[in-house]
């Protein structure tokens, strides 16, 4: 794990932020159920993928051991109402990320359905966002609010820096964006899902990003952070973006 | 038991056969039968079922009907004629079922005319994805005699209840243009259809299979029949008048000299050329290779025509592809029919057996690959039986002159390449077994046992089978619970499965089929000006700043959004990413064999000291003129002294030459001369690739041809040579495995494998489903599903890319020989000069990467170099 800013630190494979002042993990974008959703667009996919992810968070916890765990947004892919059959993988890691952890959600565009269950197992649901010790924490698909943070965190956007070498070859690898934005640090999570598509951050003209904020962000002044294998490799995008016109 | 018709019947003979009025008519048409009428009248009047392979104009298709239509005639003269389907006709392409119906419903008014109004009608109707569901609906209530339709609305109608039940009553079945099907899925396709015909029927009906050019016919004739459940083929009649036409064929080449003479004039004096020959002769089929080059052509000779002001007009010269519309197309056909253009330039579309009247001359520009392909182009000419069928080559390509010279040899001779029929395919198989479910409960036995009949699957292992009930039953789930997406009920303790659910039937008659959508990402400069379609996964692969041909000219590629992409021209620029997707045909493994045979033949004359004038005549004899064969000769020539000039030993026949170049940009490449074909070389490469990317641990860059391949690396990276040895004809198919797992071309396939499995569907619940919406890539897709052991649809694509897109059992066969000793690679000391016989290869650029760095090293290295950048720009800064 790595140190990106004060009291900040890199989890995993690109996976998880710590925020040590908070003793608080944060991870994002988890998109539970997502093989659902391909489903209604004709896509047919065995779910594999749900065991993955809870043994992986599990094993985050157990290297970082954090107070709480924190979650922002988008736990569960789905928008609409889901049958009961369709929320066990969701019930299911709730249940088992309680016994390690206090466990804490920030709203997400696709939580609308998750907010009686959080409700029913005593999960505090923040929303719009979670503000504690100089630090603002938001889904990040609405513009973050006004606030005298020195740190605004967000998720959402998914983002994965491309990169080619010379035989032609890309390569894309689930990043963090840390850079300057209206006066304060924002960062910008890697997503959990292995299948939700994420954005390109090197490559996408700027009125292509989901994030409003990361829309008008300076982002040639940002810097991407990929961290695999136990080290960290930081990249200034203004080296990877083209020339804009 | 599979035979050949021996015994010619004379007219009289087949007239006594025929019912009274049909010989009639026939007398009244023909003075005699054909020769293919002559062998397989008799075997299908006794209910025999029979391949004919003949070539066009020989009254090919009146040999499969006119037994029929007489057996017809008969019942409707005794009033057995009843309300119900006898015949069913089934060819490949729509515009060929409108064909056949208008043919048919000349004869039959005649005869019926013939026979007097006391003789009730046999009737004739189409059925496609055209026709309106209200002609479907009466067709139910009053079918037709003869049912004309095509392999995709067949497996439908097998499927739809009240029609299945109409089909009980088939008869006869023809399968027309088989040449066209046996060597793809749609063929495969078709095999399961008429396998579950005869299983609903409960007994086998004769079948009678139509044919170009094509060999070995007793495969093709087992693929028509298909197997016993003893697993024997079932009995077939083969009537082979393939090569009853004269044939003049000869290869041209617009210059002697392709080495020294300027690329302009070379195109110049082509067009010149064929304009000539289209002066002279009536109307003249011109075949391309590729689309582009159809508008090229077309292009061209318009503009020459116009500048020489010729008698030949602008709309006298037609252009016939599959990207133009239909419109466009049936218009071209009927001004052809109507002897009112001069000449038509085409692609592949009018290979198959459209009726396009009267053509006396076929000009082929460049290669056309394969005997079979160049004998069944030219047969387009000379449409009466006794015309010859006369065909000019045209090449002003080197390679393409010596594969040419040689193809005209073997076309003479007679010798074909043989077909490649695929086995089984998993994706085909899955989409029946759905099919199959919706209609009643199957015991897996009894299912296993039809689907062995077809000659495509006779030895599909039974646990191939229950893997895609698995798959289609909605197993390899994590979570026993979550059986969501099963299109199939399946119990494997009772070894039964059946339908589930009430959509089963509308994804199955909506997705039904094995073209796959070619999901197009359209093309636009900076000015809106549409350029072409590009695959979704190549777009993927694409960054701001990358170069990439497309439609033979290069664009820089600046933004995507959606499925629309905007680029630039960059028409002088070198491309700086591998476009492998590639419109060119392979040459064939057997004709890549011969021609690699040839060029060792002159070469041995030469180092013989034969003589210019005798190698040259010697070269003509094969079928070309003599500025061709003087090309030729020049061009084995300049290799020969190039070889001898590097001083190394020369490579001699059957010993293959392996050179080591490094070019000015400082990239080695590692050309192999392996002259196989492009399948052969599309395994070998890669899975050398691989070897060698393994060893030095980096990507590899791969180049290939049919006359070889090249492996691309920086220069300075140190390489051994023991990476060669590493390949056997053994490991070859797990080697490669490995190395295409993680390519383009893998993720590109493996989605279209995902819709033939229908895992991926095009139109569900009644909506179109387009990529975009599908929300995720089939890269994506591909890594979840790769997790899963043996799940079928990864195995298939396996399959497709090793066996039908590559030919890995050709380059087996090729490692066994190198494995043994008996061929040997002769390694050139390092060169900054390419031989000749290399500058086709080199120019390739890039065809694919294989991918061996791993992430992370990559990621590395990457890293570095961006910081050493900015470290640089800083220090310049600073400075």
């Amino acid at each position: 794990m790595s140190r990106i800013a004060r009291g900040l630190k890199l989890i995993g494979d690109t996976e998880a932020l710590m925020i040590e002042e908070l003793d608080t993990l944060l991870i994002a974008d988890l998109h539970i159920g997502y093989e659902q959703a391909l489903e209604k667009s004709g896509v047919f996919l065995p779910r594999s993928q749900y065991p993955k992810l809870k043994r992986r968070i599990l094993e985050l916890l157990e290297d970082v051991k954090p107070r709480r765990l924190l979650i922002a947004g988008d736990v569960k892919h789905e928008f609409g109402e889901a049958t009961a059959q369709e929320w066990l993988e969701t019930l299911d890691l709730l249940d088992t990320l309680l016994e390690r952890a206090k466990l804490t959600v920030v709203r997400g565009n696709h939580d609308n359905y998750l907010i009686p269950i959080l409700k029913r197992k005593g999960i505090p649901l923040l929303d719009p966002v979670l503000a504690e010790e100089g630090y603002l924490i938001a889904h990040g698909h609405k513009p973050i609010p006004e606030s005298r943070a020195d740190v605004a965190i967000i998720a959402h956007e998914h983002p994965v820096l491309a990169l080619r070498d010379e035989v032609g070859v890309k390569q894309r690898y689930r990043c963090l964006l840390k850079g300057r934005y209206e006066g304060r640090l924002l960062i910008v999570l890697p997503a959990l899902s292995p299948l939700a598509s994420g954005t390109e951050v090197n490559t996408t003209p700027r009125e292509s990003f989901l994030s409003p904020d990361l829309a008008k962000a300076e982002l040639r002044e940002f810097e991407a952070i990929v961290q695999l294998s136990g080290k960290s490799y930081t990249f200034p995008l203004s080296a990877l973006m083209p020339r804009e016109p | 038991m599979i035979e050949f018709a021996r015994e010619e019947l004379k007219l009289e003979e087949a007239l006594e056969l025929m019912n009274k009025h049909v010989a009639r008519w026939f007398s009244s048409r023909f003075s005699d039968l054909t020769p293919p009428q002559r062998l397989a009248l008799k075997p299908i009047k006794e209910g025999r079922s029979t391949l004919i392979s003949s070539p066009t104009g020989t009254g090919k298709t009146l040999s499969a009907f006119l037994m029929v239509i007489s057996a017809l005639f008969d019942l409707a003269e005794q009033g057995e004629l009843e309300d119900e389907i006898y015949c069913l006709y089934v060819s490949p392409l729509r515009a060929l079922s409108n064909d056949i119906y208008r043919n048919l419903s000349e004869p039959l008014s005649e005869i019926r005319r013939l026979a007097g109004d006391g003789v009730p009608e046999v009737r004739h109707l189409v059925r496609t994805g055209d026709t309106p569901s209200s002609v479907r609906q009466r067709m139910l209530r009053k079918p037709p005699h003869i049912l004309i339709t095509t392999p995709e609305s067949l497996a439908i109608m097998l499927s739809t209840p009240k029609f299945r039940e109409r089909l009980r009553s088939i008869r006869w079945v023809i399968v027309d243009e088989i040449h066209s099907l046996c060597e793809n899925k749609r063929g495969v396709h078709l095999t399961l259809s008429l396998e579950r015909l005869a299983d609903l029927k409960g007994e086998n009906p004769v079948r009678i299979g139509l044919s170009a050019t094509i060999h070995p016919l007793e495969e093709v004739a087992k693929f028509l029949v298909g197997y016993d459940d003893s697993g024997e083929p079932r009995d077939c009649i083969i009537v082979d008048t393939s090569f009853v036409k004269k044939k003049d064929l000869l290869v041209t080449c617009p210059v002697e000299d392709l080495v020294h003479t300027p690329a302009q004039v070379v195109t110049d004096r082509m067009y010149r050329m064929l304009a000539a020959l289209i002066k002279k002769h009536r109307t003249t089929l011109v075949f391309t290779n590729t689309r582009s080059g159809t508008e090229r052509v077309v292009f061209h000779l318009k503009k020459l025509l116009a500048e020489e002001q010729s008698v030949i007009r602008e709309d006298e010269i037609g252009a016939h592809h599959s990207s133009l519309s239909r419109e466009v197309r049936l218009d071209v056909e009927e001004r052809l029919k109507n002897g009112e253009l001069k000449a038509v330039v085409s692609s592949t579309s009018l290979e198959l057996g459209i009726d396009i009247g009267y053509i006396d001359l076929v000009a082929q520009l460049g290669s056309p690959k394969s005997v079979t392909r160049c004998l069944q182009r030219v047969g387009r000419s000379g449409h009466r039986l006794h015309d010859t069928v006369k065909g000019r080559l045209i090449c002003a390509d080197r390679d393409d002159l010596v594969e040419c010279t040689v193809m005209v040899r073997e076309a003479y001779a007679n010798r074909l390449d043989r077909a490649r029929i695929p086995r089984n395919c998993l994706d085909v198989l899955a989409q029946h077994i759905v099919g199959m479910a919706v209609v009643r409960k199957w015991s897996v036995e009894e299912a296993y046992r039809l689907v062995r009949r077809s000659y495509c699957y006779r030895n599909l292992p039974r646990e191939k089978f229950e893997e895609v009930l698995r798959f289609l039953s909605g197993g390899y789930q994590t979570l026993e619970k979550f059986k969501v997406y099963g299109k199939i009920w399946y119990d494997p303790e009772e070894g039964v499965f059946g339908r589930r659910g009430k959509y089963a039937r509308v994804i199955y008659t909506l997705n039904v089929g094995t073209i796959p959508d070619q999901v197009a990402v359209k093309v636009y400069t900076e000015s809106k000006r549409y350029i072409g379609k590009l695959e979704e996964e190549f777009l993927e692969r694409l960054m701001p700043g990358d170069r990439f041909v497309l439609g033979g000219k290069v664009y820089e590629f600046i933004s995507a959004r959606g499925l629309k992409a905007k680029v630039k021209p960059a028409y002088d620029m070198k491309p700086t990413v591998p476009s492998w997707f590639s419109e060119m045909l392979p040459l064939s493994f057997d004709l890549a064999n011969q021609v690699r045979e040839f060029r060792a033949k002159v070469m041995e004359k030469i180092a013989r000291g034969e003589g210019e004038e005798p190698i040259v005549r010697w070269i003509a004899s094969c079928g070309a003129d003599e500025k061709a064969a003087r090309a030729v000769y020049r061009y084995i020539r300049l290799q020969y002294m190039f070889q001898k000039a590097m001083g190394a030993k020369a490579p001699e026949y059957p010993d293959i030459l392996v050179e080591n170049y490094v070019d000015e940009q400082g990239r080695r490449h590692l050309i192999f001369h392996t002259l196989f074909g492009r399948k052969a070389n599309d395994a070998l490469s890669r899975a050398y690739a691989y070897l060698l990317g393994r060893q030095i641990r980096r990507n590899i860059g791969v180049a290939v041809s049919d006359n070889g391949f090249s492996l691309i690396i920086p220069a300075e990276v140190e390489f051994s040579w023991s990476f060669i040895r590493e390949l056997t004809s053994e490991n070859i198919r797990s080697i490669l495995r490995r190395a295409v797992e993680k390519t383009e071309l893998m993720a590109r396939r493996f989605r279209h494998v995902a819709a033939r499995s229908l895992m991926i569907l095009r139109n569900y619940k009644g909506h179109e489903i387009s990529v975009s919406r599908q929300q995720i890539s089939a890269r994506k897709l591909l890594e979840v599903c790769r997790e899963i052991d043996g799940f079928p649809v990864v195995e298939e694509t396996f399959r497709e890319i090793l066996e039908d897109y590559m030919d890995v059992e050709s380059a087996e066969q090729v490692l066994r020989k190198i494995d043994s000793g008996e061929w040997r690679y002769i390694i050139m000391p390092e060169s900054s000069v390419p031989s000749p016989f290399a500058h086709n290869i080199v120019l390739i650029g890039l065809s694919d990467v294989i991918l061996m760095e791993d992430k992370r090293a990559m990621l590395e290295r990457l890293h570095a170099k961006v910081m050493e950048a900015l470290r640089k720009a800083g220090a310049e800064v600073a400075a």
